[in-house]
């Protein structure tokens, strides 16, 4: 095939016919509703209502499960029965009416939860909104949990969660903007960012590449993840996921754009950098030296939970010399009767570990913590008892595992222990100097890689010593004078001397 | 959506920094040793004032045509046809080093790490990081260089914590040897201090051009010049003078003897970090080979001539692997470096000084 050809082909997606095209409505009512029955192939939720004002019959037609049934008999049913007069646009009290002539639009408007009302004898119609706007309450996200500070987390309602934005940023500058995406499902997707303050480039560049997708459908938001993100190979999150209201805002408020979609409640953020996976709203709770304290925790987990078995078999299984001998004699006496080399060790318990967790993650908590209890207390003991793994393994399993999760975000988490397994391979087959270049291949990508133009690794690399503060640290918020350069925002100051009333104080 | 690829006078100072730090800082005090006798630390600072004069002809040179590479401004100057012989000759010389780094790593890890490993595994793990350093275009490399250059500081530490077992009477008095002997060895400094040259063809990618770009070149030649005269001048305290005639690679013996509380044996840990140095200047030169070669063929890309220039690297390095003819190659390399580092530049500057040519002026 040529190549011309085969590319035009790419570019015209395929799409489920449907049956309805742009047509003109009909002049009686059976006609119309026959011609609506038939676009949506006699489904049998689609529901019609006949009612007579001044001796002229009328249709009320709705998709039943996207109707909310009181707004119907409020402002629809009501006001036309009670009122008895044909003039729509005074009576019904409908928070939006459309008039169209076209049917095509009708049907668009059914599967968005409008209500069609016809008129025998008139062309045109109008379409009532009507839309069931329930969600699920507002909870917790439970893989983002915070001991103080907000504990409201996004809904599958994207109109609700765009609600809770407006209620933190009271600004009329928070702009939000539509997309619908994906050919069948037709998913509201948007993005959101105040406009003024972020980047007009990086807007841009978000629009262009979401209007670029051309797919069938979009389940979630990991779809647009991988249609826009820059790098797909790469093995680190490009775009921060959250159901946090507040972390959205905060990062919104520092020139970012967010993306959230209908019938998801986490969000993405973009363009973020390595450290903001390892942030938490909560840091801004505590006192500033916990909140840096914590942060450098969380750093020395990524540390650990990258390297650590792999320093462990390149240790043992290279350099033991290198320890001090009261230290090697206790490695290696736990190792003696263990048949396998360190490194089939690691390996037999990392997948343990992968396992229990991919098994526990899915049940209800109760069986969960027996499968905890089984999987850690009753295997973590006999396996080393059946001289399966030593003592040491199961010590460094045990801590690369909790250094894991103590990662605020469950992506970055789940790339850094994935990390781990070449790593360990490379340790085992050439030492330290495995490792080192190991470690070196990973940091080359990092200093390489880019999200919308925002070095991934900065503040390190390339290196800004002015941001370490917010970063590898917290200090104060009165001393983050400045927004994170990267970012490009408009406006580089967010803070302007808060503390000064402390100067008028000592007078 | 991508940023431009600049880097700014920081990473321009480690840049050089990181290229002139490599495979030759472990056997620097014996070779010095061999040409000054225990002042060879003197030498090193003596080098380090000749390798400024050097820069700063570097910096002259390239300042003229701040906005192109050697390669692409040798043809102003001498014209197409001895342009392209140049560029050629600066491939090869490039590919050489790059070589010679290979072997010497090497060689290095066999004797101290990694005794029975195939030879050709050690050197495909250098010349796949290499080579996926270099092929991310400079930007990378300026960050990458910038970072890792943290590991200095504690490389750095470790040589300190030796001076504990100092003797000062090793080097007394100081200048036995004659100005003489001193001068005479600072060929043997200058080469393991080659590097500096990447400033001729990465000067059109700094952003900030002029003093800045100079004041980074020679904070790099401080640095690097300090770094180099405060380990050799730890292992000449460190070892009589008769144990620095038969050691080959002092500093790591040196720190083989050291201890930390839960580290036994500190020579894997500098030699670890010692690795990341050679990583960076290996990289280094196949970007100046790349770089080259890109220029040559009229590719857009470096990516395929660097790709290229690291399997021509990894397979000559092949042939050659006892001590004896990587010391010949070496003693070819050194003479051969004096040209590219120092002639040519100060020849096309000459040139380009008598027959005012410069950047816009045709």
């Amino acid at each position: 095939m040529r190549r011309g050809t085969r590319k035009s082909a790419r570019n015209k997606p395929y799409q489920i016919p449907t049956s309805a095209e742009s047509h003109d409505a009909f002049w009686t009512i059976k006609e119309n509703q026959q011609y609506l029955k038939e676009a949506f192939y006699h489904t049998q939720d689609l529901k019609f209502r006949e009612i007579v004002i001044q001796n002229v019959p009328c249709l009320l037609c709705y998709l039943d499960p996207l109707v909310d049934e009181d707004k119907l008999q409020r402002t629809i049913m009501k006001p036309l029965m009670e009122r008895n007069k044909l003039n729509v646009d005074h009576i019904v009290t409908s928070k939006e009416i459309r008039i169209s002539k076209d049917l095509l639009k009708a049907v668009s408007g059914l599967t968005k939860g409008f209500v069609v009302f016809l008129t025998e004898g008139v062309q045109k119609f109008y379409l009532l909104e009507a839309f069931s706007a329930d969600s699920r309450t507002v909870k917790e996200p439970v893989n983002e949990q915070v001991v103080r500070g907000s504990h409201e987390g996004f809904v599958e309602n994207i109109m609700q969660n765009i609600q809770m934005l407006r209620r933190r940023v009271e600004n009329p500058n928070l702009v939000v903007k539509f997309f619908k995406v994906g050919r069948t499902t037709d998913t509201k997707v948007a993005i959101v960012y105040i406009q003024n303050l972020a980047n007009p480039d990086l807007i841009r560049e978000v629009e262009k590449r979401i209007n670029a997708i051309e797919t069938d459908s979009i389940q979630t938001p990991g779809y647009v993840e991988e249609f826009i993100e820059d790098d797909p190979f790469s093995p680190f999150p490009q775009m921060l996921s959250t159901e946090r209201p507040d972390r959205l805002t905060a990062h919104i408020i520092e020139g970012r754009v967010g993306l959230l979609m209908e019938g998801s409640p986490s969000t993405l953020i973009m363009p973020v950098t390595f450290f903001s996976f390892y942030q938490s709203p909560e840091d801004y709770n505590s006192r500033w030296y916990i909140g840096s304290v914590l942060r450098i925790i969380r750093i020395t987990s990524f540390i650990f939970a990258l390297a650590l078995p792999s320093i462990y078999i390149a240790t043992v299984s290279f350099h033991s010399e290198i320890l001090p001998a009261e230290l090697i004699l206790n490695i290696k006496s736990s190792l003696e009767n263990v048949p396998f080399p360190p490194l089939i060790e690691a390996l037999i318990m990392q997948v343990t570990l992968e396992l229990l967790r991919e098994a526990a993650i899915r049940l209800p908590g109760p069986i969960a913590q027996t499968i905890g209890i089984v999987g850690g207390l009753v295997i973590g003991t006999a396996i080393v008892e059946a001289n399966l793994v030593s003592n040491m393994m199961i010590i460094i399993v045990a801590l690369t595992a909790i250094s894991s999760f103590a990662v605020p975000s469950y992506e970055m988490s789940m790339s850094i222990r994935l990390l781990g397994f070449p790593l360990m391979l490379l340790s085992a087959s050439f030492g330290f100097i495995g490792l080192v270049f190991g470690l070196s291949l990973i940091l080359i990508h990092l200093c390489g890689l880019e999200t919308f133009g925002t070095p991934y690794f900065s503040p390190l690399a390339p290196f800004r010593f002015n941001e370490l503060k917010d970063s590898i640290i917290r200090l104060p918020r009165w001393l983050l004078g400045k927004r994170p350069i990267d970012v490009k925002a408009q406006e580089e100051r967010q803070e302007w001397f808060s503390r000064r009333w402390k100067r008028n104080e000592d007078e | 959506m991508k940023t431009n690829n600049t880097i700014n006078s920081t990473q321009l100072f480690f840049i050089i920094f990181q290229t002139q730090v490599g495979v030759g800082v472990l056997s620097l005090p014996t070779s010095l040793y061999a040409g000054a006798k225990t002042d060879g630390w003197i030498t090193l600072l003596i080098t380090g004032v000749i390798i400024q004069g050097i820069i700063f002809i570097l910096y002259l040179l390239s300042n003229r045509f701040p906005s192109s590479t050697l390669y692409e401004y040798a043809p102003k100057i001498v014209g197409k046809y001895i342009a392209f012989i140049l560029s050629l000759l600066y491939i090869a010389f490039a590919i050489a080093t790059a070589v010679i780094v290979l072997e010497l790593f090497e060689t290095t890890i066999k004797t101290w790490i990694l005794f029975r490993t195939p030879m050709l595994a050690i050197l495909l793990l250098l010349t796949i990081t290499g080579t996926y350093l270099a092929v991310g275009k400079l930007k990378v490399m300026g960050r990458f260089y910038q970072f890792v250059s943290i590991l200095i500081v504690p490389l750095v530490i470790m040589a300190a914590y030796t001076l504990k077992d100092a003797d000062l009477r090793y080097i007394l008095p100081i200048g036995q040897n004659g100005v003489g002997t001193i001068l005479k060895a600072t060929q043997k400094g200058i080469v393991s201090m080659l590097g500096f040259e990447i400033l001729l063809f990465v000067y059109p990618y700094v952003q900030d051009k002029g003093k800045a770009a100079l004041k980074s070149a020679t904070l790099a030649n401080i640095a690097v010049t300090s770094l180099y005269a405060f380990l050799t001048f730890t292992t000449y305290v460190f070892f009589s003078p008769k144990q620095l005639e038969m050691i080959p690679e002092p500093i790591v013996y040196m720190l083989k003897g050291v201890s930390f509380i839960i580290v036994d044996r500190v020579d894997l840990l500098f030699l670890s970090i010692w690795i990341v140095s050679v990583m960076t200047s290996y990289a280094s030169y196949l970007y100046i080979a790349g770089k080259g070669l890109q220029h040559l063929t009229k590719r857009k890309k470096t990516t395929g001539p660097i790709i290229l220039v690291a399997v021509i690297a990894l397979v000559l390095s092949l042939f050659t692997h006892d001590r004896y003819t990587i010391e010949v190659i070496a003693g070819y390399h050194a003479k051969a470096s004096y040209f590219f580092a120092l002639g040519i530049p100060i020849v096309l500057w000459l040139i380009s000084i008598i027959f005012k040519k410069k950047e816009g002026a045709l």
